[in-house]
């Protein structure tokens, strides 16, 4: 069930009274939730329940089980279990295909014959597995407090506003709320519809109308520079507005309702420098990998080299974490490299020459943009194939087109988004005079119904 | 224990929401008004590949283009025919106008693009050719919806796409109009090779004007990729609708019909004679003044870029062969190309 569909409306305005109905219940409420979140997930395809049902009851009993442990080594054995659990799962249904390709590939002169096997990626399991991981985690590391109620767990872990592409919450964050009275606020609900407008503007009307124009790009057998750099400035977009807009939709959702999620996306494409860009974009990922890779591997406390080792570590880890296929990971790469260089600039290089601010907006997003193509590729060749195009200057007929087609789905974007870093609010159009206001909301609302699809499309963060 | 409490009430949910939906009508209004008062451009909805075509063929067949030969069919009119090939064979003396369309709109659709063009160059048009591929004689129904949409827009009225909940809220809303008259007009991206080959319906729109009215289609052939699905015979449901074209001719416009060429691979045994006599046959029902019956029935697989499109080197002898002979026909000289067969 994608929000960008009519079934998703439907389903939304049952719960809403439904959830209605159950005002004076919290139990009933949390069954309520974790009934329609199983719904909601099993409309994809209902046997893979299971999976997100084994993660959360064996992440549920294994925090339980820490609790009730007396020794230290006792408490390292149920988190070795979670995470031997969670990884086997995600691991087996996300990448065993991609490690028997890899090794295949690497024992080729040898004729091997080593056979993969057709699976289906269950949508969302990387975005449940490392919610449910944080969880034991933190419990582990006592920043929190377990859970005693299978269901308030359950429902945490298959929110289903945030169930299939995040924002990844964690327990100190979102479980309370399962566990306490919620106040539904005149204010909260405006703030919420509005993040579900501007959420579904950015997925129906920005990725969805772009998404043509990036294939169109990334399928040319030989785009040529000036098409490739069009290109990478689109997916830029498609990828920002179809993965942001998801993450507006589910806090608008859980706002409406009365719960608050993280904020996952903070204007990433006004960041002046790299570090800053991963403080902006998929927030909580990036947190998380801070919190429980970086951290965990020891951060900067074992010294310089340690922590360049740690930084490439986490942003290879982070890419693989994208997608089973060596272009993810040679992002995140190209990020850990980005970072690394960051940091040693910092440390020495920004005290002897500081960049004017434009120029280093502008560095940043050249070095964004280039890791968009390796993300974007689909292969190896390709990926020669569009870094060897940038060394050419023909120009495609219609980039005249591209470009005025690129214009007019970046401005209405561009304009909100300066404004709202302008003033350094979210919800600046809220507070803005009533006919802006008013005007603002209407217009993305016809958008809206005139780009509206038939067939939705996917989101591109599903598939992760 | 509780689970939520509304701080929150009805009139101030519906204060919300009506600050949303009151504007939308607002807008509606200005749109539908700015119709009536003739301050929007008129319909120009070339939003996909399909809409593109049909948008330029009508727009070309109610233009004055001085065409002594107007070719009138189907995608395979519209995609083996040259334009590059039917300047140069033009000369001096003749003008070409290629009116296919992509998506089928039967005879009913010819007939009524035909008749448009035959308005406008009355004067000027000496022949019609009717070139279809033997496929569409088996008679698939038309599309209904573009043949809707082609009617709106000679009507200049926004079309609504077929009758839903969905087209009813969009036409209240005025956004069809948005979409007819600003929308088609900003650059559409084409699906897939159309898109790599063209890029845009802009684009694609600029290039049938410079061919003619032709385009090229930009698909690979996979050789045997349609045996076992062609079968050729003559549909008698097709009789009456084909007898309109006729019709809308005035006296001394000759019309001529003949039948695009299938992939070699394609083809039944002894087929040029089995396409001779559905050609025959169908000639009659049109009350056709000539019959092309030796332009190729069949052509090499290398020369095809779908089942029933060629590609552009078979559109290009495909059409060499085509313009010599209607060439020689209009200016009275003997026939040296394909035989064809007067009546």
């Amino acid at each position: 069930m994608l929000f960008n569909s009519t079934i998703f409306l439907q389903f939304f305005a049952a719960f809403l009274l439904l959830f209605f109905l159950c005002r004076k219940s919290l139990a009933a409420r949390n069954y309520l939730v974790l009934g329609a979140s199983c719904l909601f997930y099993a409309w994809w395809d209902y046997r893979f329940l299971a999976l997100l049902m084994v993660t959360g009851c064996v992440d549920f009993a294994v925090g339980l089980g820490m609790v009730s442990s007396r020794t230290k080594r006792r408490r390292r054995g149920f988190l070795c279990l979670s995470l031997v659990v969670d990884l086997s799962i995600l691991g087996f249904f996300k990448y065993f295909n991609f490690f028997v390709d890899s090794f295949a590939a690497l024992l080729a002169p040898l004729h091997l014959n080593l056979a993969t096997l057709e699976i289906l990626l269950p949508v969302g399991i990387s975005f449940y597995t490392f919610q449910s991981l944080s969880y034991v985690v933190d419990v582990y590391r006592g920043q929190a407090e377990p859970t005693r109620s299978l269901v308030q767990y359950l429902a945490y872990i298959s929110f289903f506003p945030q169930l299939v592409a995040g924002p990844i919450e964690r327990c100190r964050d979102l479980l309370p709320q399962f566990q306490r009275t919620l106040v539904v606020t005149g204010a909260g609900m405006r703030e919420g519809l509005w993040l579900i407008l501007w959420g579904l503007f950015k997925k129906v009307v920005v990725a969805d109308n772009l998404a043509p124009m990036v294939e169109l790009v990334f399928d040319h057998p030989s785009p040529g520079g000036p098409a490739v750099l069009l290109g990478a400035v689109a997916f830029a977009l498609q990828i920002y507005g179809d993965f942001s807009g998801y993450s507006d939709v589910a806090r608008g959702l859980a706002r409406v309702l009365g719960f608050n999620l993280s904020v996952n996306f903070r204007l990433p494409y006004f960041a002046k420098d790299i570090r800053e860009f991963w403080q902006r974009w998929h927030v909580t990922l990036s947190s998380w990998l801070r919190d429980y890779l970086y951290i965990s591997l020891g951060g900067n406390r074992r010294g310089e080299l340690r922590t360049y080792v740690n930084l490439l570590v986490t942003m290879l880890l982070g890419g693989l974490w994208h997608g089973a296929a060596w272009n993810f990971v040679l992002w995140g790469g190209w990020h850990g490299v980005g970072l690394m260089v960051h940091r040693w600039w910092r440390g020495y290089g920004s005290e002897r020459f500081r960049l004017p601010g434009w120029l280093a907006w502008f560095l940043t997003m050249a070095f964004v943009l280039c890791g968009w193509l390796l993300f974007r590729a689909r292969s190896w060749d390709h990926i020669q194939l569009l870094f060897c195009s940038l060394g050419s200057w023909t120009v495609l007929p219609w980039a005249a087109e591209f470009v005025m087609r690129l214009l007019m789905f970046f401005l209405p974007l561009g304009l909100i988004e300066w404004w709202q870093r302008r003033t350094g609010n979210d919800f600046v159009v809220l507070a803005a005079p009533g006919w802006v206001r008013c005007g603002v909301q209407s217009l993305l609302l016809l958008s809206l119904v005139l780009f509206w699809q038939k067939k939705s499309v996917p989101f591109i963060y599903f598939q992760f | 224990m509780k689970s939520h409490a509304y701080e929150v009430t009805a009139v101030d949910v519906g204060r919300l929401v009506l600050e949303v939906l009151a504007p939308c009508f607002g807008i509606a209004l200005l749109l539908h008004a700015a119709v009536f008062l003739q301050l929007l451009p008129d319909p120009w909805p070339a939003l996909d590949l399909e809409r593109t075509v049909i948008t330029h063929q009508a727009e070309a067949s109610r233009t004055d283009h001085g065409a002594n030969v107007v070719f009138v069919g189907d995608s395979s009119c519209l995609m083996d025919l040259s334009g590059t090939v039917l300047e140069q064979a033009a000369g001096d003396d003749l003008e070409y106008l290629n009116l296919g369309t992509f998506s089928y709109l039967g005879f009913g659709g010819f007939t009524t693009i035909l008749a448009r063009c035959v308005e406008q160059n009355r004067e000027s048009l000496q022949m019609v050719v009717v070139l279809v591929h033997p496929q569409m004689l088996r008679n698939s129904d038309p599309a209904a919806e573009y043949l809707v949409f082609l009617s709106d827009y000679y009507a200049v009225a926004d079309h609504m796409g077929a009758p839903s909940f969905y087209s009813r809220l969009e036409s209240m809303l005025g956004l069809h109009i948005v979409r007819g008259r600003l929308l088609g007009r900003l650059p559409q991206v084409l699906p897939g090779a159309y898109g790599r080959e063209y890029g845009f319906n802009l684009n694609l729109d600029r290039h049938m004007t410079r061919n003619l009215g032709s385009a090229t289609d930009p698909n690979r052939y996979v050789a045997g990729s349609g045996q076992g699905t062609a079968e050729y015979r003559l549909a008698a449901s097709l009789e009456p609708l084909c007898q309109g074209m006729k019709a809308v001719l005035p006296e001394g416009i000759k019309l001529a019909v003949a039948l695009a060429p299938i992939p070699e691979s394609m083809a039944p045994p002894e087929y040029t004679l089995r396409r001779d006599a559905l050609l025959g046959r169908w000639a009659d029902w049109m009350h056709a003044d000539l019959v092309l019956t030796n332009l190729p029935a069949v052509m090499p697989d290398s020369l095809f870029a779908t089942n029933t499109h060629l590609n552009e080197e078979g559109a290009r002898r495909f059409t060499e062969l085509m313009g010599r002979w209607l060439g020689e026909l209009l200016r009275g000289e003997p026939a040296t190309g394909p035989e064809k067969r007067a009546r």
